[in-house]
């Protein structure tokens, strides 16, 4: 009894040892636990500058690829019609800023957004402002309409406008036309068949020329030409460095009048008629055997400086098959009529914002058809009721038909068609830091 | 009164030991491998932490300036861009030249017409760039890595990389004197994978065609860097990362 006595009483006294046995383990187990816990932190810590870093990483690249949209954006801008000043105001513009939705999930919140300058080629390259909303503009003064190169600056933004990227590159423009014309009517082939054309050149004293004979019924067949009164003084042509007068030159010299009142025994008033059925004028041209010689591809690089595939892959603002029912006008049209006849129906352009337009294979015009620009057609013209050209008309073949057409040249349209111009980034000019 | 010296000096009896103890040793046990597993947890994650951001900003750092390649502050008033002295590939070649491990390029940083021929190249387990005094024209050609004084861009100490590859895989080139099919398109054929030569004098590429003397040609340039390395106190902390960047400056030349 005395042993389980004892044994009953010992936990009592054995207390204190089994106590503190407990507390050494505690105490170890507390200190690992505070040490993990800190270890933990601290990795977490690093956890979350390493996502601070990435996050800094994306906004950076955010920036810099919103700054290259710009640049891409403002070549596809200078491409529209229009070219460096959109509106229409006779100041060059500038883009305001695009936001854009860039992962594509449509919910309309802001990814990134970009600025555009068109400033001067030599033009210091301005750092971008904190947001897209601050200040920004070329630093040497604005950009004339007339300069056929610019330099593009764009400024990316990141979505909060905490990281932001400058990408340059100037812009040049190829033009629609290197050679261009200054007499109404080109043929390679024999121009006039049939009907009662009338090629009118009030500027200078060549109205027609052609590779071949003006050939008709009696020899010259019923076509006739006019050209200014010899006694009156030439008038004054646009100035070509300047296409912001031409505004006024199109109201001060207003186009002839339409075919109607052409005829060689009452010309319009300041016109003498030099061609007829009977007398081949001074300003007729025919049968030159310098144009007859040219090669088809000679005779397209003359007038557009290239050959006609390559001039196709790189210049059209807009390709067709087939017929073509008029256009609002600054554009380089190719029309491919290679399966057959293109007809071209309507009005192309306009006095200030003429077409080049360019058919390969034949063509077809209409009564109601005018082009104001420059027209060139591979294969022969085929001409039907009282259409009407403004500026250049180029032929490689024939003309035919028996329609009345008249054919006017105008130095302005001519002008505006040179104008034309595909943009395209100046290689070895991109730089993305700035001065 | 003999009772409570006795008592005090007795110790515990075997089974109370063996219990305290198995019971501590659980505790202690327990906490100390959860603290084992943390810590080696927590020390991979570090190491990979360190890796990646060592790795994407020398990435990083590479693609951004690899990618000026070819401007020339000259090129508007020149108006010959086959004339740009920074993407020549005759004489003292300064267009991009991507080697074994190396890759060597210049740009007009300094709008002074100077040309600095920059470079990364991997020696030692380390990112290297040339020294910025090294960098002038009488360092020689383009395409050589070895010449000149080199200084490392990453701690080998911290970070081995061991693979270094520039490829121009996705370069093309675009001869605008000769078009093909309809309506005609220029030209065009573009450098295989894994190529180290330049798309227009890649004959191998798939539509190659030879150009006529004078044909003048676009490169419109791609490279692409690969970059693997490994933490250097775990070799089994490796990563790989790859970028393509498209340099704008397109490269025009006069076919030979």
């Amino acid at each position: 009894m005395t042993g389980v006595a004892r044994m009953n009483a010992m936990p009592k006294h054995a207390s204190p040892p089994r106590r503190q046995q407990g507390v050494a383990s505690l105490l170890v187990a507390l200190v690992l636990l505070v040490a993990t816990t800190l270890m933990v932190l601290f990795t977490a810590r690093s956890a979350f500058m390493e996502q601070r870093i990435s996050g800094n990483e994306i906004r950076a690249k955010q920036a810099m690829q919103a700054a290259q949209a710009g640049l891409d954006y403002a070549l596809a801008y200078l491409g529209e019609p229009g070219g460096l000043d959109q509106n229409g105001n006779g100041t060059v513009d500038t883009v305001n800023a695009i936001d854009f939705d860039s992962d594509g999930d449509g919910d309309g919140t802001k990814e990134a957004s970009f600025r555009v300058l068109f400033c001067n080629t030599d033009a210091d390259i301005p750092p971008c402002p904190a947001t897209p909303a601050d200040a920004f503009a070329c630093d040497s003064g604005a950009l004339s309409l007339t300069q056929k190169a610019a330099r593009v600056v764009s400024c990316g933004w990141s979505d909060d406008n905490s990281a932001r990227h400058v990408v340059t590159s100037l812009i040049l423009g190829v033009s629609a036309l290197s050679n261009p014309p200054t007499n109404p009517l080109i043929a390679k082939g024999t121009a006039f068949v049939g009907g009662s054309a009338s090629v009118v050149n009030q500027f200078n004293n060549l109205t027609v020329w052609s590779g071949n004979s003006l050939a008709g019924a009696s020899g010259l067949g019923a076509g006739q030409t006019f050209i200014r009164d010899p006694d009156l003084p030439p008038p004054p042509l646009p100035d070509l460095d300047d296409p912001s007068t031409w505004d006024e030159y199109a109201a001060a010299n207003p186009l002839p009048p339409t075919n109607t009142n052409w005829q060689c025994n009452n010309p319009e008033a300041g016109y003498v008629c030099t061609t007829n059925s009977n007398v081949l004028g001074p300003d007729v041209i025919e049968s030159d055997s310098t144009l007859a010689h040219l090669t088809d591809a000679q005779f397209f690089e003359a007038f557009f400086g290239m050959s006609e595939d390559i001039y196709r892959a790189t210049l059209p603002t807009r390709e067709v098959t087939g017929s073509l029912s008029g256009s609002a006008g600054n554009e380089v049209i190719w029309v491919d009529a290679s399966s057959g006849t293109a007809t071209l129906s309507g009005t192309f352009g306009s006095r200030l914002n003429p077409v080049v337009l360019i058919v390969d294979g034949n063509a077809a015009m209409q009564a109601n058809t005018t082009i104001y620009g420059v027209l060139f057609v591979t294969g022969d013209l085929n001409v039907a009721g009282t259409p009407n050209t403004y500026g250049v008309t180029v032929v490689r073949g024939s003309i035919t038909g028996s329609g009345s057409m008249t054919i006017f040249y105008d130095p302005l349209s001519v002008a505006g068609a040179g104008q034309l111009s595909v943009p395209g980034l100046a290689p070895g000019t991109w730089r993305d830091w700035p001065d | 009164m003999f009772m409570n010296p006795l008592h005090r000096q007795r110790g515990v009896t075997l089974v109370e030991l063996m219990v305290g103890l198995t019971v501590g040793l659980i505790v202690i046990g327990v906490v100390g491998s959860l603290f084992l597993t943390t810590m080696g947890g927590s020390n991979d994650s570090l190491r990979s932490m360190k890796l990646n951001q060592e790795l994407r900003t020398a990435l990083d750092y590479m693609a951004a300036d690899i990618r000026r390649a070819g401007y020339w502050s000259a090129a508007a008033a020149a108006n010959n861009p086959a004339a740009n002295p920074y993407m020549a590939r005759t004489g003292t070649a300064t267009d991009v030249f991507v080697g074994n491990g190396c890759i060597r390029y210049s740009y007009d940083r300094d709008d002074d017409g100077t040309i600095p021929r920059f470079g990364f190249r991997l020696q030692g387990g380390a990112l290297q760039v040339p020294q910025s005094t090294a960098l002038g024209a009488a360092n020689g050609t383009n395409d050589n890595c070895n010449e000149g004084t080199w200084e490392a861009l990453t701690d080998p100490n911290t970070v081995v990389i061991d693979e270094l590859t520039f490829s121009t895989e996705g370069s093309q080139c675009r001869n605008l004197n000769q078009t093909t099919g309809t309506p005609p398109a220029p030209v065009t054929w573009e450098a295989p994978d894994g190529s180290t030569t330049p798309a227009c004098a890649d004959t191998t590429a798939t539509g190659y065609a030879a150009p006529t003397a004078g044909d003048q040609l676009v490169e419109t340039r791609q490279i692409t860097i690969r970059l693997v390395g490994h933490h250097a106190r775990d070799a089994n902390t490796t990563l790989a990362i790859e970028e393509s960047i498209r340099l704008p400056n397109n490269r025009v030349l006069s076919a030979p």
